[in-house]
């Protein structure tokens, strides 16, 4: 009793807590992203080559002792790339979705607390955005600036904030009405202190939902500009660019070992941050018992 | 030395709304919330101010407090001018947050009046940190002296809003409110939310504060009998306006606008044996965007003639002290 005198409890957190980790999917999917991130950031350690290392007497080589997810087509080890691309694919994932985060966040408070003219022009920005394919943009822009791992980070940031920005600029506009926010007035707070203490407070449990999904899609759109060949360049090694050697006819029928391995990380790295995703919206999510 | 005593004083407050979807000829409706509302509130003393649902009680106590943007009038605290939306004049904002120490406000749904994410340690010292109102080694012990003030014990400093009950929560809502020591407090609707053992709780409270701390409040209520005891000065609003004005004993013991009338005779007795005549009224109150011309009760009215229907009346005194809007006096 008296320990919880002192210390300061929020019992909303701990219940979520509760609810996050009896949700027997979520905590898995963790484990495995966890697990992935610690051998992404382990790479130089755990494996045996460098990821440009090229062996040109082994090139298209099976899985063997001396590969053992062979080599590819200019002879590099295709585990090593494995390990090296999880680094570029979770950066430009976290990276991407940090830009999205910044920028749906300061713009979505923005124009849900302000509204009128303010909201109108960064809706009408979104909007724009949000109303042309995602591809078709992506790759004009590239076309332009050239490609490249930090070109393609921010490409992804800038074109998918609206998302997060609508999803903002609703909640706010919702939580604006509550009295609290009147009492904060009338206590003389100014605008900034209302927003950074009581706003972004109160929506942060959907942005981080919506961040944490958005880190898995930022990785699939790397993944497929790279494919493309207009995302992260070779020899640098990412899940995406990677695939892309699967473009080859002969490859995709004989040479199994060189698509494969990347496709199946992408998908398990996906699939885990969606399931840790929506555990966390029904971990947060009142509604939902745990 | 009358006008020293005046703490507050509201001459000609208007709150418009504009009203969506309006029609092309004949420009923006509005919607007239507030419409032309003036009176003084005296140090020391309790105001009330009642009506039914939606006539723009709280949308005046909110205008007050500048909270929303007011449309017209002006409001006078001690010798600042608040706003004068005539004279073009406004508080400047380093005036107006020391003002915002001096009144504050406490909202009809305490569920809603807190941050669900914050303490009641943050919800207390935000306005003390603010107004530095002690020294920041002592805002926790100050804050624990406040509630204690309000019947709450220190404990409750460190759980958060959702653990507490619609009682205590209006507690914690006056604490947050006395906590910068304000003199001039607009009360809105405090108690509608509570059962009514809890309201007189809360009632006696706010009484008991008002003498120790010499407050003075602004009381905004649809529960004449709550107000019937506790308020010095009644004003009583219809759509916007005041139909009728006077001391709560009097104005209660012999209402004299028919709308009052009406209302009092709502009110309940607890004395089986004493017959009341009940007055009903017929319709609902007309929209604030399509207010009557003439009186703007006349479509209610049981006395309504002729001339109500063109003429608007002013609010005139019909005995002394006592002011109506009603072409019967």
């Amino acid at each position: 009793m008296k320990k919880d005198q002192n210390k300061p409890l929020e019992k909303s957190e701990h219940i979520a807590l509760y609810k996050f980790i009896h949700n027997k999917t979520a905590v898995i999917s963790a484990v495995i992203l966890f697990l992935l991130a610690a051998v992404s950031v382990l790479a130089p350690v755990l494996a045996s080559y460098g990821f440009d290392t090229t062996d040109l007497m082994n090139v298209r080589k099976a899985p063997g002792s001396l590969h053992i997810l062979g080599t590819d087509s200019v002879g590099r080890d295709v585990f090593t790339r494995i390990l090296y691309g999880g680094r570029v694919s979770i950066l430009v994932g976290i990276s991407a979705m940090l830009i999205q985060l910044f920028l749906g966040t300061l713009l979505g408070i923005a124009a849900g607390y302000y509204s009128g003219i303010l909201d109108m022009i960064f809706s009408r920005i979104a909007d724009a955005i949000m109303c042309f394919p995602f591809f078709v943009i992506a790759m004009s822009v590239v076309a332009v600036i050239g490609p490249g791992t930090f070109k393609l980070v921010f490409v992804i940031g800038f074109l998918m904030w609206p998302k997060l920005f609508r999803i903002v600029r609703t909640e706010v506009m919702e939580l604006k009405e509550n009295d609290y926010i009147a009492a904060a007035k009338a206590m003389g707070m100014s605008s900034g202190e209302i927003m950074i203490k009581h706003l972004l407070p109160n929506v942060m449990s959907p942005v981080l939902v919506s961040s944490t999904l958005s880190v898995a899609q930022g990785i699939i759109l790397e993944a497929s500009l790279s494919f493309l060949g207009l995302g992260v360049q070779p020899p640098l090694a990412s899940w995406g660019n990677m695939l892309s050697d699967a473009q080859s006819m002969s490859v995709l029928a004989n040479n199994w070992w060189m698509w494969v391995p990347p496709g199946i990380m992408v998908a398990l790295t996906v699939l885990a941050i969606n399931f840790v995703g929506e555990g966390l919206r029904d971990a947060l999510d009142p509604k939902v018992r745990g | 030395m009358e006008e020293q005593s005046t703490l507050l004083k509201v001459s000609g407050l208007k709150k418009y709304f504009p009203v969506k979807g309006t029609q092309i000829i004949g420009g923006k409706r509005m919607l007239k919330a507030v419409d032309d509302v003036s009176f003084s509130v005296e140090k020391g003393s309790i105001m009330g101010v009642i009506g039914e649902s939606g006539c723009g009680k709280s949308t005046m106590g909110r205008t007050i407090l500048k909270l929303t943007e007011p449309s017209g009038g002006s409001v006078r605290y001690k010798d600042k001018i608040l706003f004068d939306v005539e004279g073009r004049q406004e508080i400047g904002k380093k005036e107006l947050l020391k003002t915002r120490k001096e009144i504050q406000m406490i909202f009809q749904d305490s569920y809603s009046a807190l941050d669900p994410r914050q303490n009641i340690l943050k919800v207390l010292s935000e306005g003390v940190v603010k107004h530095k109102v002690t020294d920041k080694g002592s805002v926790k012990d100050y804050c624990a002296h406040i509630l204690s003030l309000c019947g709450l014990e220190e404990s409750a400093l460190y759980r958060f809003p959702h653990e507490f009950s619609g009682g205590q929560r209006q507690r914690i809502g006056i604490a947050r409110a006395l906590a910068v020591g304000p003199e001039f407090i607009v009360c809105d609707e405090p108690t509608v939310a509570l059962d009514v053992s809890v309201q007189s709780q809360i009632l006696n409270l706010m009484l008991d504060l008002k003498e120790n701390m010499s407050l003075t409040y602004l009381f905004i209520s649809h529960n004449i009998g709550v107000v019937k005891h506790f308020c010095d000065k009644i004003a009583v609003m219809y759509l916007g306006r005041f139909v009728e004005t006077g001391n709560a004993y009097e104005l209660c013991r012999e209402p004299l606008h028919p709308y009052t009338q009406a209302l009092l005779s709502a009110v309940p007795i607890t004395n089986p044996w004493e017959k009341k005549k009940r007055i009903y009224l017929e319709g609902s109150i007309p929209e604030g965007s399509d207010i009557p011309k003439g009186c703007r009760f006349h479509t209610r009215c049981r006395h309504a003639q002729e001339r109500c229907r063109i003429e608007e009346p002013g609010l005139s005194e019909a005995a002394p002290g006592r002011f109506a809007a009603c072409h019967l006096y």
